[in-house]
């Protein structure tokens, strides 16, 4: 042993090698990249392909929303606008203005989903596309394909959908709205464009499902949100396993989320199988 | 050896003279001891003062006195609220998460762990001021492609852009938020004299919070003029933390006012 190795070299030697131990030879498992601790799982589909999925339940939520509950619901009586949480309010959401809801809930979710509801010719304002976003609007209104892209600035994978009048209330209602920009709407036009969010472009199978149990979640609370509401108006219509089509009802959640996965999911399992089969297709070729 | 130290020898001049203690260096306490001189401690001088340091690390870090560890005052309303409700905890243990900024440092990571806490984000201020949908500027909407000019000036996706925390106040950001999205109206009718219009192209923005309350939770009548309006010393006390004069209604009370209320 030279002179140099004194006690206190010797004992900073020491702490140095624990150090090292603590911080290098890893009991614990290290942790996951730091915003991806939900990933799990091996198996990766491309981005596109979740924000696809999410705009077709989107699409079925609202269809079914707009034509089985607030169509037959104005006919009763009902009234829907955009200041249903006003207090007093004695009106339920709009279709937009549920999107609204189901986007705020998206947004407080563990999913990492984003949820934005534009238009050219928007009712509210606040809702107006300007810039890029208009650009990408008008093309997509042109050919009614959506438009996938990829956000640099805030590294987001993007993509636009086109939101189609679906039903007679969307036409008139938006035509006829007091601070409706435009007033010759018709069925199948481009109405507007919802805009979905993902912040990465490998998703597990593991994450797909979670981002869709909570998109469901969402669209649940949603809903029951205005039931909450509404039983307790002038004119309450009973919350139960029927439908307005049939009188002075409203499904409950439940029922109503019945309905919405029977028209949503399945072509969110066709679509699901088709990418996970095609992966698992390409593996079997390479392994010959 | 002994012979030496009668003659005056120090340590190093019997190291320099006879060697002792210059091999391993193992002997040079008991040369001390020889020579008459102390043992070298040189932390003796420092056990005072570290024995205050350790207390008083001791007490800040004790549950009562969090309070004595915040980086400044609360904010308005929040004197009550524990460091945890917005401070959670960061995923994984304290090991797992240096493991982690030692491998980013390293480069076999590629982003930064949160070590004990996680930074405070839009859900820890949303979980009291849950506004259902229904705020007029609600921070994630920002994320949307076309505010990329204001995200790059004000970043107001984020609710601490606004309202920094510890900060005595309600809004730590001076008044210059309106102008990054609000310079051309399209209003079918605009009573207003001078016209919203005129009043972007004057650059009169800090007329807005005059009648507008940013987040438009409260419950009032709309100033019809700009006369009518609030006194523009009185927005500023309010965003100082003052009283609001945009009234007391308001639409969503915050999570503690709910419980409050029953």
């Amino acid at each position: 042993m030279s002179a140099s190795w004194t006690p206190p070299r010797v004992l900073a030697a020491l702490a140095l090698v624990v150090a090292g131990i603590y911080l290098f030879v890893s009991a614990p498992p290290p942790l996951p990249e730091t915003g991806e601790e939900d990933l799990g799982g091996d198996r990766r589909v491309d981005a596109d392909l979740l924000l696809e999925l999410v705009a077709m339940e989107n699409a079925a939520f609202r269809t079914l929303y707009t034509k089985e509950v607030v169509g037959p619901g104005i006919k009763l009586g009902l009234v829907y606008d955009e200041h249903w949480l006003r207090k007093g309010s004695q009106t339920g959401p709009l279709p937009a203005v549920a999107l609204r809801g189901v986007a705020v809930r998206l947004d407080r979710s563990p999913a990492d989903l984003g949820l934005f509801l534009g238009a050219e010719f928007a009712i509210n304002r606040g809702n107006k596309f300007t810039g890029r976003s208009l650009d990408l609007f008008r093309e997509l209104a042109q050919d009614k394909q959506p438009r996938f892209f990829y956000d640099t600035e805030q590294g987001l994978h993007t993509a636009m959908f086109p939101d189609f009048a679906v039903a007679t209330p969307c036409v008139t209602c938006h035509s006829d709205h007091e601070k409706t920009p435009k007033t010759d709407w018709a069925m199948g036009d481009v109405m507007g464009a919802t805009t979905w969010t993902y912040p990465r472009g490998q998703v597990s199978t593991e994450e797909l499902v979670l981002v869709l149990t909570e998109l469901r979640r969402a669209f649940k609370e949603t809903y029951q949100s205005y039931l909450d509401r509404v039983v307790k108006f002038d004119l309450a219509p009973e919350v139960g396993e029927r439908w307005p089509s049939e009188g002075l009802f409203l499904p409950d959640a439940d029922t109503f989320m019945a309905e919405q996965e029977l028209r949503a999911s399945r072509r969110t399992v066709a679509l699901l199988i088709q990418a996970v089969g095609t992966d698992e297709a390409a593996e079997v070729d390479a392994a010959y | 050896m002994q012979e030496a130290i009668d003659q005056g020898a120090d340590l190093a001049g019997l190291g320099r003279e006879l060697g002792c203690g210059t091999d391993c260096g193992s002997c040079v306490p008991e040369l001390r001891q020889l020579l008459g001189q102390p043992r070298r401690r040189p932390w003796v001088p420092l056990k005072g003062p570290l024995l205050v340091a350790a207390a008083l690390v001791l007490l800040a870090l004790a549950p009562p006195l969090e309070r004595v560890r915040a980086k400044g005052p609360a904010n308005t309303g929040h004197d009550e609220l524990a460091c945890a409700e917005c401070h959670l905890a960061a995923p994984g243990t304290l090991r797992q998460q240096l493991q982690a900024n030692v491998r980013t440092v390293v480069g076999l990571r590629e982003t930064w762990a949160p070590v004990v806490h996680q930074q405070v984000n839009n859900a820890a201020c949303e979980h009291c001021h849950d506004r259902q949908g229904e705020d007029r500027h609600p921070p994630f909407r920002f994320r949307e492609a076309r505010f990329e000019e204001a995200r790059a000036a004000i970043a107001p996706q984020t609710c601490t852009s606004c309202h920094q925390e510890h900060r005595g106040g309600r809004v730590t950001r001076d008044g210059d938020y309106c102008t990054h999205c609000h310079q051309e109206f399209e209003l079918d009718q605009d009573a207003l004299e001078p016209s919203h219009q005129q009043l972007a192209d004057d650059a009169r923005f800090e007329t807005c919070l005059q009648c507008h309350d940013f987040h438009g939770n409260h419950l009032y009548a709309l100033p019809e003029t700009l006369d009518a309006s609030f006194e523009l010393d009185a927005v500023k006390a309010y965003l100082s933390g003052g009283e609001s004069p945009y009234g007391t209604d308001k639409r969503f009370e915050d999570r503690r006012s709910r419980e409050d209320e029953g």
